[in-house]
């Protein structure tokens, strides 16, 4: 865990792995006998707590597919009949995050989420900030090469209007490059803090109690740029939270 | 009084080297605690699933497409937000009615649809033209679906001939604040000692004391579900995965709009390390499955590989039925694979190669005893 929220854990620091110490059920008469609390006993408690809070990373994007992969070999495949889009000047190398028109109207852009962000990951800086995301793609690239871009937004707005710094990521498969396994890690970087929460409804109607939060929330993108006529293909796509 | 939900863990300064044996056990640890488990209860709860598709579902025969989840409530959760999106197309500028069910949930007002119209939704169309299609999102009051039973969530597209669902989306929702020593039955986590308080026995209707602090401890352990839903199709014949041509167990084929492939896919995700390394986690794996003549049945198998390590695989036998029907069964999920990263993939088999296997959703929930 790259946590510095996280309590200690019995074996952190020897190379051993922590674990759960199993404890006499709740039921127990262990836990209501009118006895002080041992030291012993509330020491597994805590570092029980602490395990559970150190492996707490969810999946988050796990599905099959897209399979046959759009032909950008034409660049109006990509750009053409977008409003307000164009793609680069003709003979222009264009910057990556530019390199696609990340429009979910098109079959190579792919966005999930609301997710909500859980904010304890140690950021370089000192700060905390989101966990970082492995992001996954098995593809199979027997024409011309294949590039996979990845990123995270705070906003159902695409990553080419603003992305959470340290998350825009780009994967490429060679040409003729066969089955292979495309991985990237999203690491964010900027405090949490600096991006406004978004208010979501968190239960009904409760006597004495908030209905909504305001949560920092993330999105995950993906869209590609596929330089092949019907033969590339992509078969899986995972993304998940990791320490 | 209400207790705020930590939004992160570790709220006060925590150490095991402070609890000295044969010294008294500070209260402040017990407000650690209950900090600690409001956040692993009521704010770390859990992503149901997410789908996004190249394209929405081309025209079909029937009058509504149904997609579904697998859902097994976390105790904590009240509300279920769900967002879906609709493609552009052909359709542009016309209304598409939405709806999403869940047993004993319904939708919380003032959206009784996904973004505030009456039920059953009707979203425009974006324009032909448009670069982005916004999400529609709408919350479920979960708090009557009964914990740890696993439901179908399931997301229907109510108009037929045109695309359905660019991208479907669930989540538990955290909560902002909890009671548990007013609504001990009803609220998760434990009552917050102030640090002059003593830690008390407790009991089994009460919202604090040791007693509480260990069935929480406990339910964060077991209650707390991932949710991994693989495969989420349309229930369709034609967007399903299909198995068919052969008797042997083998790997189904997909239709999206861009074609028809073979899915050779592993999924992957990381796996919580409870216990010893060589110790697995363990899910329920269910899925949504129908076949083409009630008399011929079939299996489906889920192929388990932690990464680095040896694959097993588990099969579900399944009875033939045209009907869109449930099967389950226990797989545990080993954590010894490199960074406790679990491979998974599918395949399926028909006991009549001219007959059909289709699979609509499969999914793994964490079911810890």
């Amino acid at each position: 865990m790259t946590s510095s929220r996280v309590g200690m854990r019995y074996n952190d620091g020897s190379g051993t792995p922590s674990q759960y110490v199993k404890h006499p059920p709740a039921a127990s008469s262990f836990w209501a006998n009118g006895d002080a609390l041992d030291a012993g006993t509330a020491q597994d408690v805590d570092q029980n707590i602490s395990h559970l809070t150190a492996e707490n990373f969810r999946p988050l994007v796990e599905q099959p597919g897209p399979g046959l992969l759009a032909d950008h070999t034409n660049p109006s495949n990509l750009w053409g009949g977008l409003a307000d889009l164009t793609g680069p000047p003709g003979g222009v190398t264009p910057d990556a995050l530019l390199a696609v028109p990340w429009s979910t109207s098109r079959p190579n852009c792919f966005r999930w989420g609301p997710f909500y962000a859980i904010v304890d990951n140690d950021s370089p800086a000192g700060w905390l900030t989101f966990r970082k995301v492995q992001f996954d793609v098995e593809v199979n690239t027997a024409g011309s090469e294949l590039k996979v871009y990845v990123a995270m937004t705070t906003t159902p707005n695409p990553p080419s209007e603003s992305y959470i710094d340290g998350t825009f990521q780009t994967m490429q498969s060679p040409f003729g490059g066969g089955p292979q396994r495309l991985s990237t890690k999203m690491e964010p970087t900027p405090p949490a803090v600096a991006y406004a929460g978004t208010p979501r409804t968190c239960r009904p109607p409760t006597a004495g109690l908030n209905r909504s939060l305001s949560l920092a929330e993330f999105w995950i993108w993906m869209a590609y740029v596929n330089g092949s006529a019907g033969s590339n293909t992509m078969q899986s796509i995972s993304a998940f939270e990791v320490p | 009084m209400p207790t705020n939900v930590n939004r992160q863990p570790g709220g006060l300064p925590a150490g095991l080297r402070a609890m000295n044996v044969l010294n008294p056990v500070s209260a402040g640890h017990g407000a650690r605690w209950s900090q600690d488990l409001s956040f692993l209860l009521g704010y770390n709860v859990h992503r149901i699933g997410a789908h996004a598709y190249a394209t929405g579902f081309a025209s079909s025969a029937g009058g509504t497409r149904d997609i579904s989840m697998l859902y097994s409530r976390s105790p904590g959760a009240q509300v279920v937000v769900v967002a879906v999106e609709v493609p552009y197309g052909a359709i542009a500028g016309l209304a598409q009615p939405t709806t999403v069910s869940l047993p004993s949930a319904t939708l919380l007002p003032p959206s009784t649809g996904l973004d505030g119209s009456p039920s059953p939704l009707a979203p425009t169309a974006p324009a032909a033209a448009a670069v982005h299609t916004a999400p529609i999102v709408g919350y479920l009051d979960v708090s009557a679906v009964p914990v740890g039973t696993i439901q179908q969530l399931t997301f229907t597209y109510e108009r037929s001939g045109v695309g359905a669902f660019k991208s479907i989306f669930a989540a538990e929702m955290p909560l902002d604040q909890i009671e548990p020593f007013g609504l001990p039955t009803t609220e998760v986590g434990v009552a917050e000692p102030t640090t002059r308080d003593r830690i008390v026995d407790g009991s089994a209707s009460d919202g604090y004391g040791m007693v509480r602090v260990v069935s929480s401890l406990d339910s964060a352990r077991k209650d707390m579900r991932f949710h991994a839903n693989m495969v989420c199709r349309p229930q369709d014949d034609l967007y399903a995965l299909i198995r068919t041509g052969s008797t042997a167990v083998g790997n189904f084929s997909i239709t999206e709009n861009l074609g028809t492939y073979v899915w050779l896919g592993e999924l992957r995700f990381r796996v919580r390390r409870l216990f010893t390394t060589a110790t697995p986690n363990q899910y329920t794996w269910g899925v949504v499955y129908k076949t083409s003549n009630a008399g011929v049945g079939g299996k489906v198998r889920l192929t388990v590989t932690p990464v680095g390590g040896i694959a097993t695989a588990y099969d579900i036998s399944l009875a033939g039925t045209t009907s869109w029907t449930y099967a389950s069964m226990s797989v545990p999920l080993p954590c010894s694979g490199t960074d406790q990263v679990v491979g998974i993939t599918h395949s399926g088999a028909i006991n009549n190669a001219a007959e059909k296997l289709y699979l609509a959703t499969s999914a793994l929930i964490e079911n810890e005893a």
